[in-house]
């Protein structure tokens, strides 16, 4: 075979080996592309009350979530409708939400929590409402003498 | 002076002197250092082994004076649970860390023979993490602070860790994390001396730690399942997500130094892999521990954090400190002369791995990152999760199928055909009997494709394996195959591990795309009907139990008119100290199926429950639980034969390996 023919041979499997890399990194463009895609669909936004109050109208019945306190006081609990009935605050502005999943894990007034869901009429309709765990010092540990601060 | 916190500065005085005798004992060459190194880490461990014996006694005598023990017990929490409050907290979940790690490093410093040259260069990685949290423990995460008063009552414990859960999750995720740092310290060493056998000395604990995030993780996902009531195994949940980040990593590592053994290929990849599995561990302790994310496990605001993350900084900086200045004597074999070769399926496996890796870790991490720099949080839905990470447990199904029987180096298309015709034939049939069968899903298609596959090609393997003794010495096929699986214990494990995931992966389809859920307004000897059962609400009980008020409905449950389940029940918690109500879902195994009951509320003559009836389910507790643990130990029960010395004859290796009784040496 001439010293040509040997290299051409060459060069062609190195083609090969090129074109099975540039395959490969086709994928990975697309998976990545398909990936970042699905990763934006899946975003929610987080605010706090007031943030979200100011929000409210203009969101259109995105998923969003909301972080705040439920306020004392102000639970109505159906156990017919499994309905959960609450006002969420941040000390700036206060909303209803409304939950049709029954009682959801720890729940207890006074504590925080972040209802996920939509806007509609006025009340927030939350298909999930998770209480935070209450903070460190949350519990007021029991003093024996009750005349210390 | 106080108990605990005395077991733990003189457990910091002999972890720094440990390190000090280990270094000077490198540099010096003396011997002897190694030695009295060697009893302080005993010494380290005996400490440590009496703290954490403390702070269960102060659970135990429900010492409120101590902060941890207020904050996580009260007066009227069940004993088993006050103990399992140990790890409830960030303190104790070091404490507990902290004390995993000194026992198994003294357990290999009372193993004299096989302390050699590489260990003692491995160790002083661990003793100065060990010098670290104890620095924390006695600082900034003190299990042992005193109040300045005596509290009436503790805060008491989380509902939701008030079940079976707490003891094995925790304490297995533990056992695996402290589990890690073995081998990645046995990393660093090995590039510091340029000793590639790192791999084979690492192998064993990196298995033993496999274990316990295996287990760890499953544990995980049982407690969610019987515990929140939404009835899935796996919900994406950052915290869930920060311990399964560690297993991708290690499983990529375990399968990748199998390369390294082999063909003394894929180093960089093993040592990347190790790197980012310690980090990732860290990382899912920050997570989890520190506060940062709102989640079930959160503990409030804590000063951890930056303690954490400046480790990871560290460790991951030195790392790459040292690989680069090693670089030259790291070369790796080329190994991969085909896309189609068994060499090249580790590489795909590893690609899988690091895929979903970084899918999971994106996900975890960006609110974080929103948080941080942009100011503004957000939450990534599982749809994110499920749409990346489903399409990669499909191709890892398939790479499953095709490793035990594809050719190393290039398989030609003659073997392939040879290999894999039946197989493939195999899987294709089963799709075709399943589907008239009421299998029409694609995913449920794939899933029984694939697993037909994974099936019949480890079958086939493990037939020759068998052939091949025969051949050696025919003794009746039992004891062939006892005498085949006795001496291929690596390849018949790893194939068990295989199946068991194969189980995991099968039951997930089947739970997922079968499953049918809907929840009923019901009253009292009403029935309803889901699925192939009819549920029907006999009666509302109520009673007490240790600290909680139990309101429960009961059920029958009936498949084609006869009863199938008698007494089954959707619960609610009620406790009375912290004033909470949980919902308590139960899940009943009936033929294939879970029958799951989660109540939404209750009434005296009625309930709100969220029934579901999940195909499959079982098949995951069976494959992930029994399987995958008797195929690890299996593994476990092996030594490897040191194949690369020919390779690392051209490498200064510092060690005697003759010395090494875990290994052999060909």
């Amino acid at each position: 075979m001439r010293v040509e023919d040997l290299h051409a041979n060459e060069r062609d499997r190195m083609n090969k080996k090129q074109k099975n890399m540039l395959g490969i990194g086709i994928m990975a463009v697309l998976i990545l592309y398909l990936s970042a895609q699905s990763f934006s669909n899946a975003l929610s936004f987080y605010y706090e009350v007031d943030e979200f109050a100011a929000k409210a109208d203009s969101l259109n019945g995105k998923i969003v979530n909301v972080n705040g306190t439920i306020v004392k006081g102000s639970t109505v609990w159906e156990p017919e409708k499994a309905r959960l009935t609450f006002n969420l605050t941040d000390r700036n502005s206060t909303i209803t939400v409304v939950s049709n999943q029954g009682m959801p894990g720890n729940y207890k007034e006074g504590i925080p929590a972040v209802v996920t869901g939509y806007y509609m009429n006025g009340t927030f309709a939350a298909n999930q409402v998770v209480t935070k765990c209450p903070s460190k010092y949350g519990g007021d540990l029991d003093h024996w003498d009750h005349n210390e601060t | 002076m106080e108990t605990g916190e005395t077991a733990l500065i003189i457990a910091l005085v002999l972890s720094v002197y440990a390190l000090a005798a280990h270094i000077l004992g490198i540099w010096k060459k003396k011997t002897e250092l190694f030695d009295s190194a060697r009893i302080a880490i005993i010494g380290i461990a005996v400490l440590t082994t009496i703290a954490s014996i403390w702070l269960f006694n102060l659970f135990i005598t429900r010492n409120f004076q101590y902060e941890y023990v207020a904050i996580y017990s009260s007066l009227d929490l069940p004993m088993a649970y006050t103990i399992s409050a140990f790890w409830a907290g960030a303190d104790g979940s070091l404490l507990l860390w902290a004390w995993l790690i000194s026992i198994y490093i003294a357990v290999i410093a009372a193993r004299g023979k096989s302390y050699d040259n590489l260990m003692r260069h491995a160790m002083p990685i661990v003793l100065i993490t060990l010098t670290y949290f104890f620095y924390m423990l006695l600082t900034v995460s003190r299990p042992f602070r005193q109040l300045d008063f005596m509290p009436v009552d503790g805060n008491g414990l989380n509902p939701l860790l008030q079940d079976p859960g707490m003891f094995f999750h925790p304490s297995t995720l533990f056992w695996g994390y402290a589990g890690v740092i073995i081998p990645f310290a046995l990393m660093i060493a090995g590039i510091y001396l340029s000793d590639d056998t790192w791999t084979y000395r690492a192998r064993r604990w990196a298995l033993w730690a496999w274990l316990g995030l295996s287990l760890g993780n499953m544990f995980g996902s049982y407690w969610a399942y019987t515990v929140l009531n939404w009835g899935g195994f796996w919900g994406w949940d950052p915290v869930e997500n920060a311990s399964f980040l560690p297993w991708l990593t290690l499983t990529a590592f375990y399968h990748s130094t199998m390369i390294q053994e082999r063909k003394g290929g894929m180093k960089f990849w093993n040592i990347l892999l190790i790197l980012f599995t310690w980090e990732l561990t860290v990382y899912g302790t920050l997570l989890t521990r520190s506060g940062i994310i709102a989640s079930v496990h959160t503990f409030g605001q804590s000063v951890t954090a930056p303690y954490y993350i400046n480790y990871m900084v560290v460790v991951l900086a030195a790392t790459l400190i040292l690989v680069a200045w090693k670089y030259n004597s790291i070369q790796s074999k080329k190994v991969f002369e085909s896309f189609v070769s068994r060499e090249a399926s580790f590489l795909y496996n590893n690609w899988i791995f690091i895929a979903s890796t970084a899918s999971v870790l994106w996900g975890t991490t960006y609110p974080l990152l929103s948080e941080a720099f942009r100011g503004y949080k957000v939450m990534v839905g599982p749809s994110f999760y499920n749409q990346v990470n489903v399409p990669l447990g499909i191709a890892l199904l398939f790479l499953m199928g095709i490793c035990p029987l594809i050719a190393w180096r290039k398989a030609s298309i003659s073997h392939l055909n040879r290999n894999f015709t039946k197989p493939l034939a195999a899987a294709v049939i089963a799709m075709v009997i399943a589907f008239p069968l009421g299998i029409q899903d694609f995913y449920a298609q794939v899933a029984v494709a694939g697993s037909v596959l994974v099936a019949a090609t480890h079958f086939v393997d493990i037939s020759r394996i068998v052939n091949k003794q025969k051949k050696i010495e025919d003794n009746g096929l039992l004891k062939n195959i006892t005498r085949a699986f006795w001496n291929n214990r690596r390849t018949f494990g790893g194939y068990m591990c295989h199946i068991a995931i194969l189980m995991i992966i099968v039951s997930a389809a089947g739970a997922v795309v079968y499953e049918k859920a809907e929840t009923f307004n019901m009253r009292i000897g009403g029935t309803y009907s889901l699925g192939d059962y009819d549920f029907k609400l006999t009666k509302i009980d109520q009673y007490t139990k240790n600290n909680k008020d139990v309101t429960a409905a009961l059920f029958d449950v009936y498949k084609d008119g006869e009863k199938v389940l008698t007494g089954a029940e959707a619960l609610m918690y009620h406790y009375v100290k912290q004033e909470s109500t949980n919902v308590k879902p139960m899940a009943y195994t009936v033929g294939v199926d879970d029958l799951y009951f989660s109540a939404q509320a209750i009434t005296a003559d009625g309930a709100t429950v969220k029934l579901k009836v999940m195909p499959m389910m079982f098949l995951m507790w069976i494959g992930g639980f029994y399987v995958l643990i008797l195929g690890i130990l299996i593994c476990v029960s092996t030594t490897i034969p040191i194949r690369q010395k020919k390779v690392l004859g051209n490498i200064n290796i510092n060690q005697d390996i003759k010395k090494m009784p875990t290994e052999n040496v060909l």
